[in-house]
């Protein structure tokens, strides 16, 4: 793979960009770009042009769904694939749903960094 | 009155001389001509023994003892044969039949009586055994019949006693004479409430069913709880209490941990504490000394003297004198509980003038004073003032035991705040009221009628789910007469998120609703924290992020903005979660589900515990993918 896959990570949570950054990054195979800001996340989405995004639920200003609807109406980013993280839901209560919460995909935050990875996998497949 | 003998012949002449035999002997003969005569004679009146002729037409010997061998009645009346036969096999085949003993014909007379006296014997000590081997088990069942009653049955009614004992006490304005009869009502049933607990756990103890899971206990943090709870006791007798720690604690180098189990180190020391007490003169010292050695050891020494009558039986169990109110459990229950630690009680009986009770348990560890702190820091908080007066905020109740006192016990302990209150006296008609509003919290009995609360906590957890994905899950706190580990983990795992045991005294119902809610009492011993090597180098950042996120919800909580506090205290659960901070996050995660809820020092005191966790818990750091 000469392209590293590129994943933008949204939370406004510094601690979790901070760690999202070294275990995906680690992995050798992940471009990894944080922002703790929604507003920010529209400008990197267009520049950074990402081939997934994990996006936190609950934000101040701009939430989850803020994020969402935002970067949908980007033109070149129609049809990026959204991730949701979120500690609303434990792991299982998400599992037990599929991994789809209303017509999202969502991990929780509870959740192993391996199954994060696992999930990521099979939504780039 | 002599046995009552059957002797079965055809031949009247054989009759006659053994009628007349056994006549001289004192027994009472009853004659049967043939072998039915015997069947109907024997099941007409149970005779003591029979000698029994084989030859005989119609129904012969080995006929009738089979007949009689085959009802329940007559099976265990010895059958002695009596006959000309005397091969081996003829013997034996009455042997087979079911007799005890074979006699030749003919026959010394001698013999015959020797045998009779022999067999009458063995019979009345068998029929004895059996009667006292009835007995044991009738004691038995009777035992465990005791128990459950008082485990169940009498809990229930005694939780309503001492509630309405405790409301006429407070607050039914009650005067001189009457309010001093409350006094002794409430005491009374509290009294009473110790002997069925203490009963209880010593009857497991006794069987060794008692489990125990050892775990590192605070010593002198214990003891010095202790003190203050028994300073009541002890101030209007003019006894002083005082506590000596071990040196390296005194110095606050070090703390010293005893291996054991929390509560039955609260229990033991309580017994011994209230002991002491008791038995000092009044003025007099009761000091408690802890010192450290390859056990530790802690002496409750106190200035009266044992009697001597007392003195060798000390701990034995029900021995007790010139006690009002005595059970003569206490010291017996303090040393099955230290022997269940692994430890022991003796009486030291070097000082003539004073009475010693020394109490060795073994050491866990002495952990310096930062590690301490994290490693206590969850438990604390169930351990949080009784007497704090914190008020919980919530404004529906959904009340549910099959029990109507209780309930209504339950409802005037509430605070004028809560504007609605349901009642519901099983799990079914529980879980249709669940349905018909939002209950923030739901007290509920275990044990009821139709469906329990198991079924209804399941029930009720699943239609949340199901119903209102979005919103906050209701606090479930179950109420039970029995709490044992089985109770409580059966209990969590099908929806409660507590267990309080019953009976509860009111004015701990709502602290203890206050501090359940912020993680108190079930909360598991401090996990130890594990984070992946590569995450070494930003930890200190996220630390000190933790720490902010922590001043930031003291700042809003300060502030009244219960919203922000949810905001922040969910934003950090997740946070630690992620980093291995499990236990951390749990916390977290209850005072994100109480900041609507509960008082603000509540919040307040799971915000120190969390603090604690972040700035003292030793971490290990661990290869990603071990």
């Amino acid at each position: 793979m000469s392209n590293p896959t590129k994943i933008l990570v949204v939370d406004d949570d510094t601690t979790v960009t901070d760690f999202l950054e070294i275990k995906l990054g680690e992995l050798g195979r992940f471009e990894v770009r944080t922002t703790n800001d929604g507003r920010d996340a529209e400008i990197l989405a267009a520049s950074f042009k990402p081939d997934l995004i994990l996006c936190d639920i609950d934000m101040p200003d701009m939430d989850g769904g803020d994020v969402f609807n935002a970067i949908q109406s980007l033109d070149q980013q129609k049809e990026v694939p959204f991730l949701f993280i979120t500690s609303f839901l434990t792991k299982d209560l998400v599992n037990e749903r599929g991994g789809i919460v209303g017509g999202k995909m969502m991990i929780s935050k509870d959740a192993s960094i391996e199954d994060l990875i696992a999930r990521i996998d099979t939504i780039l497949s | 009155m002599g046995a009552n003998i059957l002797v079965v012949d055809d031949k009247p002449e054989n009759i006659t001389v053994l009628r007349d035999l056994l006549k001289g002997e004192g027994f009472t003969v009853r004659p049967a001509l043939s072998g039915e005569i015997a069947v109907r004679a024997a099941r007409k009146q149970v005779p003591d023994l029979i000698l029994l002729d084989i030859m005989m037409p119609g129904l012969d010997g080995y006929g009738v003892c089979r007949a009689l061998k085959s009802h329940s009645e007559t099976q265990e009346v010895p059958i002695l044969f009596l006959s000309a036969l005397d091969r081996v096999q003829d013997k034996v085949r009455g042997f087979e039949a079911g007799a005890v003993d074979y006699i030749s014909k003919p026959f010394q007379a001698e013999e015959v009586l020797a045998r009779i006296h022999t067999h009458l014997e063995l019979r009345s000590v068998q029929r004895q055994l059996k009667e006292q081997n009835q007995q044991l088990v009738k004691a038995a069942q009777l035992q465990e019949d005791v128990d459950r009653i008082m485990r169940h049955d009498l809990k229930g009614p005694l939780t309503t006693i001492i509630g309405f004992a405790e409301i006429l006490h407070q607050k039914a304005g009650l005067e001189g004479e009457h309010l001093e009869y409350a006094q002794i009502l409430l005491d009374s049933s509290f009294r009473m409430l110790d002997m069925v607990n203490a009963s209880f756990d010593l009857m497991k103890m006794e069987r060794g069913s008692y489990r125990f899971n050892p775990k590192p206990v605070d010593l002198n943090e214990l003891l010095i709880r202790l003190m203050k709870e028994y300073q009541a006791l002890a101030n209007p007798l003019g006894i002083q209490l005082e506590i000596k720690a071990c040196e390296g604690c005194q110095n606050g180098e070090v703390n010293c941990l005893a291996l054991g189990d929390e509560f039955l180190c609260y229990s033991l020391f309580s017994n011994l504490l209230k002991n002491a007490i008791e038995a000092s003169p009044p003025g007099g010292l009761v000091l408690i000394e802890v010192r450290v050695g390859s056990q530790i050891q802690v002496s409750l020494r106190n200035e009266g003297e044992v009697p001597g009558i007392i003195r060798e039986r000390f701990f034995e169990k029900y021995s007790t004198v010139g006690k009002q109110h005595g059970t003569g459990l206490g010291t017996y229950s303090a040393l099955l509980m230290a022997k269940t630690q692994g430890g022991d009680i003796h009486l030291d009986t070097g000082e003539p003038d004073f009475t010693t009770v020394l109490v060795v348990l073994p050491i866990a560890e002495r952990l310096s004073k930062l590690h301490l702190n994290a490693s206590l820091g969850v438990r604390n908080l169930s351990e949080g003032d009784p007497a704090n007066g914190e008020e919980v905020e919530f404004d529906s109740v959904l009340l549910v035991d099959d029990d109507e006192g209780t309930r209504l016990y339950l409802s005037k302990h509430l605070p004028n705040f809560v504007k609605q209150v349901g009642h519901a006296n099983n799990g079914i008609s529980a879980f249709e009221r669940f349905q018909e509003a939002d209950w923030p919290l739901v007290v509920m009995d275990i044990n009821m009628p139709l469906s329990n609360g198991h079924e209804a906590a399941e029930k009720m957890r699943a239609w949340e789910r199901s119903h209102r994905p979005d919103k906050e899950p209701a606090y479930i706190l179950g109420l039970s007469a029995s709490v044992d580990d089985d109770v409580i983990q059966q209990s969590l795992e099908s929806g409660y998120d507590a267990i309080l045991s019953k009976p509860i005294k009111g004015k701990d119902f709502l602290n203890r609703v206050n501090r359940l809610l912020t993680g108190g009492l079930l909360s598991p011993s401090p996990d130890p924290i594990a984070v992946t090597k590569d995450l070494e180098e930003i930890l200190p950042r996220t630390r000190e992020t933790w720490l902010k996120t922590i001043t930031e919800i003291e700042m809003a909580l300060k502030e009244g903005d219960r919203e922000r506090v949810r905001e922040l205290t969910h934003r950090l659960k997740g946070s630690l979660k992620m980093y291995g901070y499990y236990q951390a996050g749990e916390i977290a995660g209850r005072l994100e589900k109480g900041a609507n809820l509960i008082a603000e020092t509540t919040l307040f005191s799971g915000l120190q515990q969390l603090n604690r966790i972040i700035k003292g818990s030793q971490v290990t750091f661990i290869e990603p993918n071990s």
